[in-house]
């Protein structure tokens, strides 16, 4: 094997090492990853198999709590013209109930089982950031929490989950309910792009030596795509959010036809965001009967390169499909024909893992336990869910089945077959694994046979009502339309379904019971490290892994993992710590520290979901509180960050020594704000869309941008801040005596550099009379503007924060890791600023 | 960077493709011009698209006849090689839009 790291793969043959382990180690690596021992350490924890179990079970309350909505939306559906809820209440149960669904069940579900999964999977201790998944957790559990009381209140947002202006507009939708929407998911995107980045680095850069890209577990695959979608997905909805909730707060028109507007630009932003998010969904869940069908059918899955490749088509494809949600906005037909090409090409990649599903089924010896029903129950509905999806991609079924209970049907048998059905797959098959005792398999098949059926008899009728005309989102409907029975047959069985849920409920409060045995073992005798031996600490030594299924071709893993006799059999310098690899070939690369819960992270989460919460009842001054509260809070968690001490090198087992500190590529941080700055551009990009949309919309009520004379010294000093900021670091890390002070004032000069030149655009942008209320050009440009503002902002927050870090004594030559992020984020935000005040300056110009 | 960018060569040169053509829709109904002209535009670059996808399939195949260096490797040629059939597929279906008299 070539090596990727100048790592020597021999060292390989060393492992399983044969000397005993000294007296103590397992002792110590014990100590080290304890557990919660007083209340409070409960919600500090910052353990996967903690933070992992909690998030699972906050998105299946989510799951509990939006069935309880459908339960009642059916029941007034139940029979025609009756009164059982308000047309008001049935729009704000209909809006959460997708709204929770989406975004408080589907998503956060998923990223769950990755933070609860991975860590054991790639052999590695924890993710590399758990104080970010910790974070990311409780922003989304208070949030979701006080967005979901909204109901109580009569307070829920009532305009369907996906918003549409001008519904959503405040001529329209004057009350906040809309607001509630809008900055309500804010949390939720924040919390769903720190899981992403989690996954992404924990997937690369965490794996078991060895662990190459061919012999990456397939549902680490899965999630490193799905991570990767939300990279690409998500800043279109943060977007959309912004601009419809600066339109309803300050009257900035993106929206408005009146002055140059389009509602249009919102269905493009969200659909940009929205039908990815559909497979954002429903990749993780594959990646998971990839792995459940294999293990119940005891044989390897078939066409594993090809089920790679599929995923990653679908990942690549699926941001083609977003405009086939707008068939019948009178788009331009040739559009709509690239759009409907593309979203039956989307079938074809969700095709081939079928029939590796199918193949691997009929490969190998089919159990029929309570994860492989819900494995192929789950199969087929996706499949029919599937074939109904190839109907409405063609463009006169659409114009037909648009808006009726069809697509209503069409949905559900998607995403409950591509993505429910798999998760209760998992949760039956992974469970064993996280509590370490199987649930019941004799309440499982009932429930799995109340659900499949529940959904049958639910949805199937749906596809009849949807062809004999019955719309979508209606709270009632007149009898003698012969919709009756259908309605009523949909009713029963969303009560079967909802029974399902109940014995489950029960079943998994039964297994997690504080009291009793508690020795699973591999019940199910999957073949993937997550079911050797483990502890908090995960694996207790971490393997050398030759094959994709490492417990069925290295049975020796069983006795030698556990042994220690592979890398980091303790805790060597008696802190959390696990091996950081490289992201191809997996060779190991250093050592990383891992924190230990505080409570920082729990208070910015805290008051981060309280800034978007109380922004919506419109209390700015406690709302502005607290989103300094939180940003104090996580600059005292970064302040605590990039500390190195102890030995440089440390041995890891076999003789191997790992250096403890990188910086640059190589390190876990540069990759995470390499990331982050992704999803920051994305946003720009999605921004600079909506400027050229709006004006190929109205261009004639364009006005000329302000006068090209200003224009050099903005460039001047975006260029300066951008040039300075990496400069610092270059003379930081040349390790001159003086090199710690001259990079910290050069890197304060930078991001004051930045300052100036944004103060410099905004004030000639104000200077030529274009007021953001006036027009969707003035709303487009101070949103631009107001986004590299952030961006400057920040950067203003980091130099006093590195000639903070220079004056405490945390700025070395030796340790520039915290120092390279700063001049990544300032020189990312001088390209930014050019960037946009070129596009506004230049297109379409002065004579416009 | 560039074992990425190899691996997902052909999903990559789908997205370029699908992103032009509906740039080029978009350009198209913003001028009001000559539908014609704009057609022969997306199908010259769809035929740049299906060159570029030929020559990602040559250069897997070609990397494959030497004994890769490793199983990495390979695996990542025989997915560039997938990948890329796959993405061609997908320009040519993309393309006969554009053959399709409106």
């Amino acid at each position: 094997m070539s090596s990727e790291t100048g790592f020597d793969p021999e060292l390989y043959k060393r492992f399983p090492t044969q000397e005993p382990r000294p007296e103590g180690e397992l002792e110590k690596l014990e100590e080290v990853w304890c557990g919660p021992r007083k209340p409070w350490e409960w919600i500090t924890a910052i353990n996967n198999n903690y933070i992992g179990v909690y998030y699972v079970g906050a998105a299946m309350l989510f799951f509990v709590l939006a069935g309880v909505l459908a339960l009642l939306m059916r029941t007034q559906l139940a029979l025609p013209m009756t009164g059982f809820l308000a047309q008001e209440t049935y729009n704000q149960i209909f809006t959460m109930h997708g709204t929770v669904m989406m975004f408080l069940f589907a998503v956060p579900a998923v990223e769950a089982l990755g933070v609860l999964l991975l860590p054991q999977m790639l052999g590695a201790r924890d993710l590399p950031f758990p104080r970010l998944s910790a974070y990311a957790f409780w922003a989304y559990l208070i949030g979701g929490l006080c967005f979901f009381a909204s109901l109580f209140f009569g307070l829920a947002p009532d305009g369907g989950w996906y918003m549409y202006p001008p519904l959503t507009s405040t001529a329209y939708s004057p009350g906040i309910n809309a607001d509630f929407w809008l900055l309500g998911i804010g949390f939720i995107e924040i919390s769903a792009i720190a899981g992403a980045i989690e996954i992404i680095v924990g997937v690369l850069k965490t794996r078991a030596p060895g662990m190459t890209l061919d012999k990456l577990p397939i549902f680490a695959w899965a999630m490193l795509i799905f991570a990767c979608m939300i990279i690409i997905a998500f800043p279109s909805i943060i977007l959309s959010t912004l601009l419809l909730e600066l339109e309803r707060a300050l009257g900035w028109p993106f929206f408005d036809p009146a002055k140059g507007g389009d509602p249009m630009l919102w269905q493009h932003l969200f659909w940009f965001f929205g039908h990815p998010e559909v497979y954002i969904i429903f990749l993780p869940a594959a990646g998971a009967m990839s792995t459940i069908i294999p293990a119940i059918a005891q044989t390897k899955l078939v066409g594993y390169r090809l089920v790679v490749l599929a995923m990653l088509a679908t990942g690549f494809i699926s941001f083609g499909v977003w405009a086939h949600h707008m068939f019948t906005t009178g788009m331009p037909q040739i559009s709509i024909n690239y759009f409907s090409a593309a979203s039956m090409a989307v079938s074809v990649p969700a095709g081939v893992q079928v029939f590796a599903w199918i193949a691997t089924l009929a490969a190998g010896r089919m159990r029929f336990n309570t994860p492989g029903l819900f494995a192929v129950g789950g199969l087929v509905i996706f499949v029919m869910g599937g074939l109904t999806g190839v109907m409405v991609a063609m463009v006169p079924f659409d114009w037909q089945a648009h808006d009726s209970y069809f697509i209503v049907a069409h949905l559900h048998y998607v995403l409950i077959g591509g993505m429910v059905f798999p998760l209760f797959a998992a949760i039956y098959y992974w469970t064993p694994m996280s509590s370490r005792r199987p649930l019941s398999e004799r309440w499982g098949k009932w429930i799995f046979w109340l659900m499949f059926v529940g959904h049958n008899l639910t949805f199937m009728p749906m596809h009849l009502t949807g062809l004999m005309g019955m719309p979508r989102r209606v709270y009632t409907y007149l009898p003698d339309r012969g919709w009756e029975l259908p309605n009523m047959i949909s009713t029963v069985g969303s009560f079967l379904f909802g029974l399902a849920v109940l014995l489950w409920m029960i079943d998994m409060i039964r297994n997690f019971r504080p009291f009793g045995e508690k020795d699973a073992g591999n019940v199910f005798g999957g073949p993937g490290l997550e079911w050797l031996p483990s502890g908090r600490y995960s694996l207790r030594s971490i393997p050398v892994i030759r094959s994709l299924y490492p417990v069925w071709d290295q049975p020796d893993l069983a006795r030698d993992v556990p042994a220690g006799r592979y890398f980091l059999p303790g805790a060597p310098r008696g802190q959390r710590e696990t091996i950081v690899t490289s992201p191809i070939n997996a060779e190991p690369q250093y050592l990383q520290r891992m924190p230990r819960p505080s409570s920082w992270y729990v208070w910015g989460a805290i008051f981060t979901a309280g800034f978007f919460l109380i922004l919506t009842i419109q209390a700015y001054a406690v709302s502005v509180v607290s989103g300094i509260l939180a940003v104090f809070c996580i600059l005292k968690w970064c302040w605590s960050l990039d500390r190195p001490s102890g030995p440089a090198t440390v041995a890891v087992g076999g003789g191997v020594r790992l250096p403890t500190y990188v910086s640059g590529p190589s390190s876990h941080g540069w990759w995470a704000m390499v990331i982050t700055l992704i999803v920051a551009g994305m946003v720009a990009i999605m921004a600079c869309f909506s400027y050229i949309f709006l004006w190929s919309r109205r261009p004639d009520l364009w006005q000329a941008p302000p006068d090209l004379a200003s224009l050099p010294l903005t460039l001047g000093l975006l260029a300066a801040a951008g040039v300075g900021g990496w400069m610092a670091q270059g003379v930081l890390k040349r390790g001159q005596p003086r090199s710690a002070a001259l990079s910290a004032v050069l890197m304060l000069a930078a991001t004051l550099a930045a300052g100036g030149a944004f103060a410099n655009e905004a004030a000639a942008w104000w200077g030529s009379g274009l007021r953001p209320d006036a027009s969707s050009q003035g709303a487009t440009v101070y949103a631009l503007l107001a986004w590299q503002g952030t961006f400057v902002g920040i950067a203003l927050l980091m130099g006093p924060f590195a000639v903070l870090r220079w004056l405490f004594g945390h700025l070395s030559p030796r340790h520039p890791a915290t120092f390279e992020l700063i001049a990544l984020f300032v020189a990312f935000t001088a390209v930014q600023g050019t960037a946009t005040s070129l596009l506004v300056r230049l297109f379409p110009g002065a004579g416009a | 960077m560039r074992f990425w960018v190899l691996m997902t060569g052909g999903l990559l040169i789908w997205a370029a493709h699908f992103l032009g053509l509906y740039l080029l829709a978009s350009a198209a109904d913003v001028a009001r011009g000559d539908a014609g002209a704009w057609n022969l535009a997306g199908l010259i670059f769809s035929l740049v698209c299906l060159l570029g996808v030929v020559v990602l399939c040559w250069r897997g195949v070609a990397g494959l006849r030497v004994p890769p260096a490793d199983e990495t490797r390979a695996f990542g040629l025989r997915l560039a090689i997938a990948g890329g059939v796959l993405g061609g597929i997908g320009v040519v279906f993309q393309s006969l839009v554009l053959l399709t008299p409106a």
